[in-house]
């Protein structure tokens, strides 16, 4: 079964033939994670760095922002039954456009707060492909643990 | 080369606009509008009242009790809405449908300009400027003019523009250099066609280069197209490949932080807005 992810959402899977997609990511962060031991995976697509902007939307979408929403995502694999350990997380997007003085680095700041609160937490990230002014879609496939990206009509595994 | 008398005949096929949208844009650029200069503009145009009454009542407007007249829908929904609503129903068709030679599928033009026009309108809460109420409509025409080029020119002349931009040329110059113009200015071309008042052509025109002789509506216009490519929302060919005017948010007194609260509520309130033009 193909499972989309919207902006702002994730899914967490574990039958063998499923994948998860997440389609257009511009400045999001398409984070996977996959269990290959329990073959346990989900997909988390977030937009900003930071809850702190706007604390009401943190409370009503907190998947909508990196801070929030990534130990949440964290925690529903855990809950599903994959275990930090065997976790193998992979990170793309966080395009963004032309801009010498990163004011709209919405991108880039999304990538740094999910770099550090990964660091602080021991996860390693084992694959990425972020930045540049291109949008990606991201699959991951449950069964084998696969993480592959579609952009301008080029794929390419990561 | 295209000539421009022939493409100004073709925006006349393509979306033709009624002289009501043409005087509300006049109203909407001036600052200190009056309620019953919308509804002049709006009476006798019997499609457009019948459209801005449902509007009026729909979700979009939290209306709690019944609105049956044009002076209530204007109170209702506001300058900015009344223009926004009149110019998009009348585009919705011809904006909605794919604009392949741009690589931009069913409803994605649509959505990038909604998504644009919802954030130019929003601006004006974030921003220490006062902003036209016309930003929306602006914003939602911005991109207009790559329709009009998809129906000049093959997939395989608007395949070497991307072929350039991804060897590092900005997408915009890129077009230049490959059509001898930009969806930037054939875009302002559509607007004059449509005889709105200048600054609006000049949004529209200038959304890639706000720095040329700026205004606010212009500041927004270049601002909302960045939220919305931020989001993701129909990026097409031309992906993220453009140039962030550095003047254009001191300008407008924006902060990062409030460019982060904007694109949250463009994305929360997208859904509402796209219905909104759906309601027959």
């Amino acid at each position: 079964m193909r499972h989309v992810v919207g902006v702002a959402d994730f899914k967490v899977a574990r039958k063998p033939g499923d994948i998860i997609v997440t389609h257009a990511l511009g400045s999001c962060l398409g984070i996977a994670a996959h269990d290959p031991v329990a073959s346990v995976g989900g997909l988390f697509h977030v937009m900003l760095p930071a809850g702190s902007v706007n604390p009401e939307k943190a409370k009503a979408n907190p998947y909508m922002f990196v801070d929030v929403g990534l130990p949440m995502f964290f925690r529903e694999l855990y809950a599903a039954g994959a275990e930090k350990g065997n976790l193998v997380v992979k990170v793309a997007g966080g395009a963004q456009i032309r801009d010498n003085n990163d004011f709209f680095a919405i991108g880039k700041r999304n990538y740094v707060v999910a770099r550090k609160l990964f660091w602080k937490n021991g996860i390693m990230i084992a694959g990425e492909d972020v930045g540049g002014n291109i949008a990606r879609t991201m699959y991951l496939d449950i069964g084998s643990g696969r993480v592959w990206l579609a952009s301008r009509g080029e794929e390419k595994d990561l | 080369m295209m000539n421009i008398a022939e493409m100004t005949q073709d925006i006349g096929v393509l979306a033709p606009m009624p002289a009501s949208v043409k005087r509300l844009s006049e109203a909407a650029s001036k600052p200190d509008v009056k309620i019953g200069e919308i509804v002049e503009a709006v009476k006798f145009d019997q499609a457009l009242t019948a459209d801005l009454l449902r509007a009026a009542n729909s979700v979009w407007s939290g209306a709690a009790r019944e609105i049956d007249t044009v002076q209530a829908a204007v109170v209702r929904l506001g300058v900015a809405r009344i223009l926004g609503f009149a110019t998009g129903k009348r585009l919705h068709n011809t904006m909605a449908g794919p604009c392949e030679a741009y690589h931009l599928g069913e409803r994605e033009l649509w959505r990038h300009s909604l998504a644009t026009a919802l954030a130019a309108g929003k601006i004006a809460s974030f921003a220490s400027t006062d902003i036209p109420a016309s930003a929306f409509t602006a914003a939602l025409l911005h991109d207009f003019g790559k329709l009009i080029l998809a129906r000049y020119h093959s997939a395989e002349v608007i395949g070497k523009i991307s072929a350039l931009a991804e060897k590092g040329q900005l997408y915009i110059e890129a077009e230049r250099m490959v059509l001898g113009t930009d969806h930037a200015a054939v875009g302002g071309m559509a607007a004059k066609h449509w005889q709105f008042p200048q600054n609006l052509v000049n949004a529209i025109e200038r959304h890639h280069e706000p720095d040329i002789d700026p205004n606010a509506l212009q500041d927004a216009v270049h601002v909302a197209n960045i939220v919305a490519k931020t989001l993701g929302i129909g990026l097409g060919s031309e992906q993220m490949n453009m140039e962030a005017s550095a003047d254009a948010p001191t300008r407008l007194g924006l902060s990062s932080a409030s460019m982060e609260a904007l694109c949250a509520a463009v994305l929360v309130e997208l859904p509402q807005t796209e219905a909104l033009f759906e309601v027959k």
